[in-house]
């Protein structure tokens, strides 16, 4: 492998037997593959369209190939004729792992048989690159008689074209495609979702808008505490004084249904209810009260019955 | 991009929909036990409003005792007003039962502090509750 620098962004032409160090400050490269690195046939395709020729490239390629996992790429010459590429992205990239280059620093990745097919032969290494039949072939140096006399690549002329392809840094277990479409149709729920909470968040503010509103429209005290405390002291209050009602009803009862006694007198004092009773029934009356007093003191004087119940 | 794996999108987003269904059902929760509370709490601000208005108001002893002067079966009547500080005593001086009967049910019937009563056959005396 070696670096040579072109115009635009630096060329590496990767190879699997020479291993380079990258300068530092460079920020991306151009990778092209020496032919060890893929596959070529030239094929007629029934089709003008590049990527349905792609497609029908592995059937066509089935034979040829040693092993699975490999990608397609194919370049229309003229007409229904195709330059096909057969290639593993696995193996591009463990040589690029070799040679410490980092996949982000790569720009682009091209067939060293598109970008060099004007080229002289010459030498890289331990080997000899020569087009022979519209290919670009490798030969090692021994089986080369002039090797010596063969110049090195010099990239610096080179313009690149546009037949680059894209590896793939991952396995294909799943297909992408699929994975791409779960993954948006999850983003979506999620943003659906986000946006649900946006709302939730928008009622709960108008729920303590509310609130201040109902603060301000019954003059609430400023602590819910100091409102509690409030309702707890006028609940009892309103007990207290609705219980002293019933109970006057009640007593008060006995007298609507009497004809032989009334009461001359009511008085309610310190949660105590004193009452005089005057009339012959007056164990009647006392039978009346007990169903749901507890008679505290019961004066019989004369004809006065003189009762005191707590309240 | 490129060369992410496509894997770890779809666990980002398997996490993502996890994470926003676990917010979402925060957000509900809370958003429901807000509702709650909102009408906890205006149940409680009526309450207390209606409490404030029945007991918690000298207006109505002032109407009370107004009611009390301008009604037509007590007017003429013997009827003494007394306002103290923290209460006022109400006194009818009469020899009708019946007069007797109408204004005990007239302060009953009213949202005032009954504090005592002295029910007499010729008076009637309430002291109610100011503070």
């Amino acid at each position: 492998m070696k670096l040579i620098l072109s115009k635009k962004l630096e060329i590496v032409f990767l190879t699997k037997d020479i291993k380079v160090t990258l300068d530092k400050k460079i920020k991306k490269v151009n990778i092209v593959l020496s032919p060890e690195f893929y596959w070529s046939r030239i094929f007629n395709i029934p089709t003008t369209s590049q990527k349905e020729a792609i497609k029908l490239l592995p059937s066509m390629f089935e034979d040829i190939l040693p092993q699975d996992g490999y990608e397609f790429y194919a370049k229309n010459i003229e007409g229904s004729n195709f330059v096909c590429f057969a290639y593993r992205s696995k193996d591009i990239l463990q040589a690029l792992k070799d040679s410490n280059i980092s996949p982000s620093v790569i720009n682009k990745v091209y067939f060293a048989q598109n970008e060099f097919s004007s080229q002289a032969p010459f030498k890289n290494g331990n080997f000899a690159y020569i087009n022979q039949a519209e290919k670009l072939v490798q030969i090692p140096a021994k089986l080369f008689p002039d090797f010596e006399k063969l110049s090195n690549l010099d990239c610096r002329n080179i313009e690149l074209s546009k037949n680059n392809i894209v590896l793939t840094y991952h396995s294909n277990i799943i297909k992408t495609s699929i994975i791409y479409t779960i993954s948006i149709f999850f983003i979506l729920i999620s943003i659906l979702n986000f946006m649900l909470i946006l709302q939730n968040s928008s009622n709960i503010s108008k729920i303590q808008i509310n609130k201040i509103q109902i603060t301000q429209k019954f003059n609430l005290p400023i602590t819910s505490i100091q409102t509690t405390a409030i309702v707890q002291r006028l609940t009892s209050t309103h007990n207290k004084q609705l219980d002293i009602r019933e109970k006057l009803d009640y007593i008060l009862g006995f007298k609507k249904a009497s004809i032989d006694g009334k009461i001359v007198l009511l008085k309610l004092a310190n949660g105590k209810l004193n009452l005089i009773y005057q009339g012959d029934n007056g164990a009647l009356f006392v039978n009346y009260l007990q169903k749901i007093f507890t008679l505290k003191q019961q004066k019989d004087s004369k004809n006065y019955l003189h009762l005191e119940i707590k309240l | 991009m490129r060369f992410l794996n496509p894997i770890y999108i779809l666990f980002f987003s398997i996490i993502l929909l996890v994470f926003s269904f676990a917010k979402l059902n925060d957000s509900k929760n809370e958003l429901f036990s807000e509702e709650s509370n909102l009408k906890n709490y205006n149940q409680i601000a009526e309450n207390f409003h209606e409490l404030k208005q029945n007991w918690d108001s000298k207006d109505t002893v002032t109407k009370l005792i107004e009611k009390l002067l301008i009604d037509n079966d007590l007017k003429g009547s013997d009827i003494n007003i007394d306002e103290q500080k923290n209460k006022t005593v109400i006194t009818l001086n009469s020899n009708s039962p019946v007069k007797i009967q109408k204004f005990a049910n007239k302060i009953l019937n009213e949202y005032v502090i009954i504090e005592s009563f002295d029910i007499q056959k010729n008076k009637i005396t309430f002291e109610i509750g100011t503070k």
